[in-house]
C-alpha cells in the first residue's frame, strides 16, 4: 500500500502524457516493512480460517443451546429493588429472544413475576441483565428459570 | 526522522485505514452484521474469507494500484488490506462494547472475519478512491480488462453492495411482499439501470469505445450477463449468510431477485468507479 505522496504533484502536471515517466515511484516493488504487515495480515486470516475451519469439523456443529440463569446481586434502586442476572449458554449453538422468568414467592402465594429477553446468547457466552421486582427479594423466595429461545 | 519510503508507506496505511473504515462502517454498526458473527455457518464464513484475498488479489491485478509487474506485490499488498481492515474491525467493535469479556473467540472471530471482508476491499481501494484519479484513469485505460476482467469487477460492484444488505431482514421481507409481476418489473428496472450505466461507460465514459460496437451487443455482453453475474453473486451472499436454509425454491428466487437489485447496481456502478 505504498503511495509516495510527493510524486503526486509531479504526476497530476505530467497527466496528459499517455505513459508514465520511467523511474517513478509507483514502479517500486514491496518494501520490507509492507512485507512484514502483509504477514500479519497473512497470519490473522489463516488463524480466522483455520479456527473456522476447526469449528465446523470439531466444535459447535451440531448440539442445542444449553442456557441457564443464575442471579448475580440484589440491589434496592429507589422504592424497588433490582435483582442484576447472568444468562450463560454453555451448549453448542446460539439462543436468540432468550425469555428469563423470575418469581417472588412466600410460601404457596406468588407475589409477583417480571420477565426479560435476551436478543442473543451466543454459544459458550454469557449476557448480562436485570429484573425488577416491588418486593424485597431478600424477604422472599427467587426464582429464576430460562422459558426458552428461538434459533437465530 | 524517517527515512521516505517508510513515511510513504505509513500514509499508504494511513489511507487503508481511512478507506476500510469508509466502506466498513456501515455494517460495523449493523445490528445483523454482529449477530451473523455467531449465527454464521463457520464453514461459509471460511470459504467467504479464503475467497477475500483472491478477490483482492485479482482486484489489484485488474485495476492495477501500481503497475508492478510481479504478482507478489499484488498479494503483498492484497495481505496489508486484510491486516489493515482486521485491526480497523477489532479496534471498532471493541470500542462499540461488543468484543470483550463475556464474548466467546469464536464469535468475536466470526464478527471480525466478516467486517475484513467490505473492510479490506475499501482499505485496497482506498488508494483509487482517494486521490490519483488521472493517474488510475491513465492505467486503466493502458490496461483495459479483457471481458473477464470487466465480469469480474461487476461482480465485485455487486458484491461490494449486497454485502451490506443480504444479511438483513428486509431482504426477505420484501421479497414476501412482492407479487410476481411486482418480481418481473424489478428485474426490468435492474436490468435498465445496469443498462443505463453500460451505456455511458460505453459511450460517454472513460473506458474508450470499441468501433462497431451496436447497442444490442452492449445489452448482451454486459448487462444481461451482467444480471446473470449479479445474480449468481446475490445467491452466494444469501448462501452464505444462511439466509436460504429451509426456503422453497420459489422463495429463493424472489430473494435473489430482491438482492440483485442492489447489486445490479453495485456491478454497474463498478465499471464506471473502478
Amino acid at each position: 500500500m505504498t503511495t509516495p505522496r510527493k510524486t503526486t504533484a509531479n504526476r497530476r502536471k505530467k497527466a496528459p502524457a499517455p505513459d508514465r515517466a520511467p523511474g517513478e515511484a509507483k514502479e517500486r516493488g514491496t518494501s520490507t516493512w509492507e512485507w512484514a504487515v502483509a504477514a500479519v495480515g497473512g497470519v490473522i486470516l489463516s488463524g480466522m480460517v483455520g479456527y473456522l475451519v476447526w469449528d465446523a469439523i470439531a466444535g459447535s456443529a451440531g448440539g442445542p443451546p444449553d442456557i441457564t440463569v443464575a442471579p448475580a446481586a440484589t440491589i434496592a434502586a429507589g422504592d424497588r429493588y433490582l435483582v442484576e442476572i447472568v444468562v450463560a449458554n454453555r451448549g453448542q449453538a446460539t439462543g436468540a429472544d432468550v425469555r428469563v422468568r423470575g418469581a417472588l414467592t412466600d410460601g404457596d402465594q406468588t407475589l409477583e413475576e417480571s420477565t426479560v429477553t435476551f436478543d442473543f446468547v451466543p454459544e459458550q457466552s454469557t449476557r448480562r441483565g436485570g429484573l425488577y421486582f416491588a418486593h424485597d427479594p431478600q424477604s422472599a423466595r427467587l426464582s429464576l428459570r430460562v422459558e426458552g429461545y428461538v434459533e437465530p | 526522522m524517517m527515512r521516505a519510503p517508510e513515511r510513504a508507506f505509513l500514509v499508504g496505511l494511513g489511507r487503508a485505514g481511512g478507506g476500510a473504515l469508509m466502506f466498513a462502517v456501515p455494517m460495523l454498526m449493523t445490528n445483523e452484521m454482529w449477530a451473523l458473527g455467531f449465527s454464521i455457518h463457520p464453514m461459509r464464513l471460511a470459504l467467504l474469507l479464503v475467497l477475500t484475498p483472491i478477490l483482492l488479489f485479482t482486484l489489484a491485478h485488474y485495476i492495477g494500484f501500481r503497475e508492478s509487474p510481479r504478482l507478489v506485490d499484488h498479494l503483498a499488498d492484497a495481505l496489508v488490506a486484510i491486516a489493515v481492515a482486521a485491526f480497523g474491525a477489532a479496534l471498532f467493535l471493541f470500542l462499540f462494547g461488543l468484543i470483550g469479556a463475556g464474548v466467546a473467540p469464536g464469535e468475536a472471530i466470526g464478527m471480525v472475519g466478516l467486517q475484513v471482508v467490505p473492510a479490506s476491499m475499501g482499505a485496497m481501494l482506498s488508494r483509487s478512491q482517494f486521490g490519483q484519479e488521472s493517474d488510475r484513469e491513465k492505467s486503466r485505460r493502458l490496461s483495459r480488462p479483457h471481458y473477464l476482467g470487466e465480469l469480474f469487477i461487476m461482480a465485485v460492484g455487486a458484491l461490494f453492495l449486497s454485502l451490506g444488505i443480504a444479511p438483513t431482514q428486509e431482504v426477505m421481507d420484501i421479497s414476501r411482499t412482492m407479487t410476481a409481476a411486482h418480481e418481473l418489473a424489478l428485474i426490468a428496472a435492474s436490468l435498465l439501470i445496469m443498462h443505463a450505466f453500460v451505456y455511458f461507460v460505453e459511450f460517454r465514459g472513460r473506458v474508450p469505445v470499441v468501433p462497431g460496437t451496436s447497442l444490442r451487443e452492449l445489452f448482451a455482453r454486459f448487462t444481461v450477463v451482467g444480471y446473470a453475474v449479479v445474480a449468481m453473486v446475490s445467491l452466494f451472499m444469501l448462501w452464505t449468510f444462511g439466509r436460504l436454509d429451509g426456503l422453497g425454491p420459489g422463495e429463493i428466487v424472489n430473494a435473489v431477485i430482491v438482492l440483485s437489485f442492489p447489486g445490479a447496481i453495485g456491478a454497474a456502478a463498478a465499471r464506471l468507479v473502478l
